[in-house]
């Protein structure tokens, strides 16, 4: 059995499992950034910011994604990869899988609740998006953990 | 440095030049009025307790009301507004001449007027309007019905009824006795019928009806067949659509006129603040006094104006400690912009220091290296300066225009134009040019990005705490200063040089502390006596010893607090990766439709122009967010207190608009 397929199971799982954080994350806040704009138009700028942030974890899990992809040649002439070197790219991927998937949910609904807050005090509006980079930090966590696990796998 | 001092200052005036003294500040724009009743030198007055607390005058904030609603309203004619517009206010600019005349020229009630009754007029069509498609709808099931609804009734010897029952009963009427119906119109549920019965049956009848669901409708008011009704009704209808189609070009034609609301807006609104500032004042039989704030280099400015006045005096003093003065920052121009990020913070107050100059080198190094892409930022330079043309110098632009610099600066040295554009592409200029500049690279070996960010962040936090110490020392808080800030700033110094100095020499940690003769001495002695300080110093002086001993160690149990903080700098790192894979992606798949003939260049240019336009708002968000975050979550905590309110000198302001000053 070739590693590779582990090593893709890996990259599919960073990029998925991220991604599913950040649109749910992103569901969250878009539905309430909507309910705001219907009665104040005008704050559809302020309110970005808040709506957007939890879409980064999706990225974090695209990067490490495409990481494990250009490691294991695919997008060449895919590499011989053993069975360890398999299981080594999909522990690697780990951490930015799971951290993305609940911290980009939660991010969300701190961001949702900002944009509440955002809605009844229009001059706060940089507040809310600093606690929302709080729960981020341990998506940055497990994007440099995934990330120094990955480049230190001997190909 | 960055603290302007302010002065307490106290006017009092005849009550005669009241008016004149307020239009005369307001004018001017160089103080900060504050209420009597919260000011502690007056607020024990009895004339002061028992002042009556009114709002602004109560005609003024109705107009405006008025007004804000007519500009809402307004607002949906005026053309669509720009995508920039939804970001950034732009408000039009006027001139103070202006401001005084065009209330004064302009009829603004008579507008006010007209397009509150067009905006009523405009609800009750609309309430017309439902109503008559309602009507429409019920009467289509009667649209076959062949005599005038006004037949319908009693008359002299028959009762005529109209209705409904439910369909499945429809077979069921043939057993009632003595009536003739006539089935108009059926649909799924229901079947509309007429039913004609002779008047002494009616009760009996309409019984037997019900019995099987008989529902009556009434025709009341109208007359003529449903036919010619529906018809009428669809002529009234597009009558009231005509009338719409008119109030709207009506008030689309007003609202060329919302610049002169907006001015007399903002007109009324100043007029109201001389109102708020006259109740903030307290007033005697014969004088008027006010009391505010001051910047000191105002006064003489100030002084010069009141000679004018016959009765003016006042006094100027130092704030007291009980009071509670506003603050006002004023940096260098350099610095000047990214006190929009203190002030996001919140403002420090007298007593503290201005971290804007400590915050700025930090916020825009810490910003190049999350964009870390030389060619991301000669982008953000140039959307900075494009907006700057647009919308005028913001200070949040200028602040993306530093960070614009410091991400050509990051990227240039990691080898980041445009991701991996400048190795990718077949021109060896771009090889060259891209490794002239190249200090590492970042794909190939992370560990010198890594490092980086740890020393900035050991650098910010370091400083935090000598900030930290000094604000100490400046409240005569020098034992306190020792025992914490102090003695942390030498702890983790420490605790980390005995690594670069081991790795150096080749010795262990332990042996660099314990076996390298004086230098090894002397950074045990900067360890460890910063943890003997803190286990017996930080405890504060209250409470018997062993509690000041348990609060001193809980104190050192803070290292790991320290420890996160410094890992926290790491996002550094992280997000100038980010910034590195997602462009690099990009490059990747436009060269991948690059190969599909003819259509392949176009697609490959789109992708990697859409594609990097996305790329850098997506980044410069994240370098945005998570650099300011390292700013209040990491370094500010470590010395800033903020708890101070912005210094507004009462003077002419514009709320819809931008009031430009009369030269």
């Amino acid at each position: 059995m070739s590693g590779l397929y582990i090593a893709m199971i890996g990259a599919a799982m960073a990029a998925f499992m991220a991604g599913i954080g950040s649109a749910i994350g992103i569901g969250y806040t878009g539905r309430a950034a909507s309910g705001v704009l219907s009665e104040a138009p005008d704050m559809f700028g302020r309110l970005f910011l808040l709506v957007a942030l939890p879409g980064t974890q999706g990225f974090y899990g695209f990067i490490i994604a495409l990481f494990i992809i250009l490691k294991v040649g695919l997008l060449g002439t895919p590499k011989a990869i053993s069975v360890y070197q398999g299981l080594e790219l999909l522990a690697a991927s780990l951490p930015i899988a799971f951290a993305g998937l609940l911290s980009a949910i939660h991010q969300g609904k701190v961001c949702a609740a900002g944009i509440d807050l955002t809605a009844k005090r229009p001059d706060q509006a940089m507040k809310p998006v600093i606690y929302g980079a709080m729960v981020e930090t341990y998506a940055v966590l497990g994007f440099l953990t995934s990330f120094f696990l990955m480049i230190n796998i001997k190909i | 440095m960055a603290i302007v001092k302010v002065k307490k200052i106290t006017f009092v005036v005849h009550k005669s030049e009241k008016d004149h003294l307020i239009d005369t500040l307001q004018e001017e724009g160089l103080v900060h009025i504050s209420d009597v009743r919260e000011d502690p030198a007056f607020k024990e007055i009895p004339e002061v307790k028992e002042k009556r607390v009114e709002a602004s005058a109560p005609e003024i904030e109705y107009t405006l009301s008025r007004i804000r609603r007519a500009v809402e309203f307004l607002n949906q004619f005026d053309g669509k507004k720009g995508f920039l517009e939804t970001f950034f206010e732009i408000k039009p600019e006027i001139t103070e001449e202006e401001l005084k005349k065009v209330p004064k020229t302009y009829d603004y009630e008579k507008t006010l007027d007209k397009i509150e009754g067009i905006e009523k007029r405009l609800t009750e069509l609309k309430n017309l309007e439902a109503n008559l498609t309602s009507r429409i709808d019920s009467l289509r099931k009667w649209y076959d019905l062949d005599i005038p609804v006004e037949e319908i009734g009693v008359s002299e010897k028959v009762e005529i009824v109209a209705g409904t029952i439910p369909a499945n009963q429809e077979y069921e009427l043939k057993n009632i006795e003595d009536i003739e119906y006539s089935v108009i119109s059926r649909d799924s549920r229901f079947v509309y019928l007429i039913v004609a019965f002779l008047k002494e049956i009616s009760t009996k009848v309409k019984n037997e009806l019900l019995k099987l669901g008989f529902e009556q409708v009434d025709f009341k008011g109208l007359k003529g067949k449903p036919r010619e009704l529906i018809e009428k009704f669809k002529r009234e209808l597009e009558n009231l659509w005509r009338e719409r189609e008119e109030k709207l070009k009506e008030a689309a034609e007003l609202a060329k006129e919302k610049l002169n609301l907006l001015i007399v807006y903002d007109f009324l609104s100043n007029e109201g603040n001389k109102v708020r500032v006259e109740n903030q004042g307290l007033e005697t039989k014969s004088t008027f006094l006010v009391t505010g704030w001051i910047k000191e280099n105002d006064v003489k400015k100030l002084d010069k104006i009141l000679k004018k006045f016959e009765s003016a005096t006042y006094s100027v003093e130092e704030p007291s400690p009980e009071d509670n003065p506003p603050t006002f920052i004023d940096n260098k121009k350099p610095i000047k912009p990214f006190e929009l990020l203190t002030k996001l913070y919140g403002l420090p107050n007298l007593r503290e220091v201005d971290p804007t100059p400590l915050l700025t080198p930090f916020f825009g190094v810490f910003f190049g290296l999350c964009l870390t892409d030389a060619g991301y930022g000669i982008a953000l330079i140039v959307m900075a300066l494009l907006l700057m043309k647009k919308l005028g110098k913001m200070q949040f632009l200028s602040v993306l225009l530093y960070g614009g610099i410091m991400a050509i600066l990051a990227g240039a040295i990691t080898g980041s134009w445009f991701g991996d554009l400048f190795t990718s592409l077949p021109v060896p200029f771009l090889h060259k040019f891209r490794n002239s500049l190249l200090l590492f690279d970042p794909m190939i070996n992370p560990m010198p990005f890594f490092y980086l960010s740890l020393v900035l962040g050991l650098i910010q936090v370091e400083l935090g705490l000598l900030v930290g110490f000094y604000k100490r020392v400046k409240n005569g808080e020098i034992i306190d200063g020792i025992a914490n800030e102090l003695s942390w700033f030498s702890l983790i110094l420490f605790l980390i040089i005995p690594y670069i100095v081991g790795a150096k020499v080749g010795k262990s940690y332990g042996e660099v502390l314990f076996h390298y003769g004086i230098v090894g001495y002397i950074i045990s002695f900067f360890l460890f006596v910063p943890i003997l300080l803190i286990i017996f110093l930080s405890g504060g002086t209250s409470g018997s010893f062993v509690v000041r001993l348990v609060k001193g160690l809980y104190n050192l149990y803070g290292i790991t607090g320290y420890v996160g903080d410094l890992l926290s700098y790491v996002r550094l790192m992280a997000l100038g990766m980010v910034t590195a894979g997602i462009a690099m992606s990009i490059n990747i798949v436009a060269k991948l439709v690059l190969p599909i003939p003819y259509l392949g260049i176009v697609l490959a240019v789109l992708i990697f122009i859409g594609g990097h336009l996305f790329s850098i708002i997506i980044n410069v968000m994240g370098a945005f967010v998570h650099s300011l975050r390292l700013q209040y979550v990491e370094f500010f905590t470590k010395f800033y207190d903020n708890g101070g309110y912005e210094f507004k000198p009462f003077g002419i302001e514009g709320y819809y608009t931008e009031i430009r000053k009369s030269a």
